[in-house]
């Protein structure tokens, strides 16, 4: 079903996207530090230092929320439009079409990649030490990653069919901005709301990488939910892909 | 020993949907029962006005599109449509626009840099290869767009419009070069409108009206008839 060939050209037009990126600008790679530490700066400034309680080392905790939130959002956005994006290719040749989020998703981690450095360096400049629990974080950054691929692909799959998906996962991304704890803590919520909120697989995640990175207190069963829900959504994705691979060609004018 | 032939069509029908794609029961029906065999090294033309369904019937030889009834077969490894730039990215430079282009038309990396010499000496463009395309003018975007294309070396080559690509000069190197694979067994559907090119080229030729094929055979027989039906 999924072709060597095809997962080699996925990772070079990943690449050959973020090179084309790279030589646009005038700032080209630095672009790519600036941008996310602008981005956190926002965030910092609004939720940082208008609604820090003081308690504990807010900047922190919202950073680690912050960094993997953007991996996800700009992944699923970008994700999202990436088979229409192609038509040009898709009208002339037959490529799988899993090539184009995968390929897509693939340049928004190598990006990631930089900011989430930089946060390990932020957290080991404050005085956080490294422990074993830090031995999760590829588990749980492999993980995030099939949880946006998956996701990604589904909408990829669909959106030639109903372009409004693309203006749909816009507004349910900001809804998600809200319900996967990235300014407030979850479990500190009371009452029934907090396991319900747990119920998105992201905020299990978020949550995860806050207790290895800054609270030292990680049981990796809590990986288990979100394991099973984004296994069970990469499958799915697959499946509509394939099942509707030679179809996109008609669709896409 | 017989060989089977290159691509086989078995009662192919082929329909788009109309209005919502997903749920509509609505449907046009492009290509109709169509049954038709490409024979390796054969040059098959297919004449037919705008409409006819030609393009949609390179798509389905293309393997872009699956038939919605009947049957295709395919007897050989790789067919593709002679496509210009296909996945050209403006911000690369030559070089790497020809190495993502071939990916996508199903060369492995290895292959299209073994290649890479012959592709960029034959576009005629080589003092440039290691500038950004965006700095290419058009005809040498498509000069290089075709090279590439032409070097893929598909066991059927399809070409909707016959190259009209670059200066005169290119355009005689670029026919002379399709002249050249063509004759040296390469099976190739080519959809035209031009009544000589379609009468040197090919072996056999296809009449596609609404979707049907109205009349297959010798070339000149074929186009007399269709001029024929459309002087009246």
């Amino acid at each position: 079903m999924i072709k060597r060939h095809y997962l080699l050209l996925a990772g070079y037009k990943a690449y050959s996207d973020l090179k084309a990126e790279a030589s646009r600008g005038f700032l080209g790679v630095t672009w790519w530090v600036i941008e996310p530490i602008l981005y956190m700066g926002v965030f910092y400034f609004a939720f940082g230092m208008m609604f820090s309680r003081g308690e504990g080392d807010y900047v922190s905790f919202l950073l680690c929320g912050l960094v993997a939130w953007k991996w996800f959002a700009g992944s699923v956005a970008t994700g999202c439009s990436s088979i229409i994006a192609h038509r040009g290719i898709i009208r002339l040749v037959y490529v799988p079409k899993y090539v184009f989020p995968l390929a897509s998703m693939l340049s928004g981690t190598a990006k990631f990649i930089v900011v989430f450095v930089l946060l390990i360096a932020y957290l080991l400049y404050v005085g956080y030490v490294p422990n074993r629990s830090w031995l999760w974080l590829p588990a749980l950054l492999l993980l995030q990653f099939f949880l946006a691929l998956g996701v990604s692909g589904i909408l990829a799959s669909l959106t030639p069919f109903f372009p409004d998906l693309r203006g749909l996962t816009e507004s349910a991304l900001m809804l998600l901005f809200f319900l996967s704890g990235i300014f407030f803590d979850i479990e500190k919520i009371d009452g029934e709301a907090a396991s319900w909120l747990f119920l998105n697989p992201l905020a299990s995640l978020i949550n995860a990488y806050r207790s290895i990175l800054i609270e030292e207190a990680f049981d990796a069963s809590v990986l288990l939910y979100p394991a099973l829900i984004s296994a069970a959504l990469l499958v799915l994705s697959i499946l509509l892909l394939v099942r509707f691979d030679r179809q996109y060609s008609k669709v896409i004018q | 020993m017989p060989r089977s032939p290159a691509i086989i069509l078995d009662h192919v029908d082929i329909a788009y949907a109309k209005g919502l794609q997903f749920f509509s029961s609505k449907k046009t029906w492009v290509i109709q029962d169509v049954t038709l065999e490409i024979e390796h090294g054969e040059t098959l033309g297919i004449l037919g006005k705008n409409g006819a369904g030609k393009s949609t019937l390179l798509k389905l030889l293309a393997g872009m599109i699956l038939p919605d009834k009947g049957c295709i077969t395919f007897n050989v490894d790789r067919v593709s449509l002679l496509a210009l730039q296909v996945g050209f990215l403006e911000h690369l430079n030559g070089r790497e626009n020809v190495v993502l282009s071939a990916m996508f038309m199903g060369l492995s990396k290895k292959e299209i840099l073994s290649k890479m010499d012959r592709v960029v000496n034959f576009s005629g463009i080589a003092e440039y290869i290691d500038k950004p395309v965006s700095t290419y003018s058009a005809g040498m975007k498509a000069r290089l767009g075709f090279s590439v294309a032409f070097h893929v070396d598909a066991d059927v080559i399809l070409v909707d419009e016959v190259i009209a690509v670059g200066d005169a000069e290119f355009k005689k190197a670029a026919r002379l070069a399709m002249r050249e694979k063509i004759s040296a067994g390469k099976a190739a559907v080519i959809v035209s409108h031009d009544f000589a090119l379609l009468r040197e080229w090919c072996d056999r030729l296809v009449w596609l009206d609404k979707g049907r094929i109205i009349q297959a055979g010798e070339p000149d027989e074929v186009i007399l008839a269709y001029q024929k039906s459309l002087r009246v």
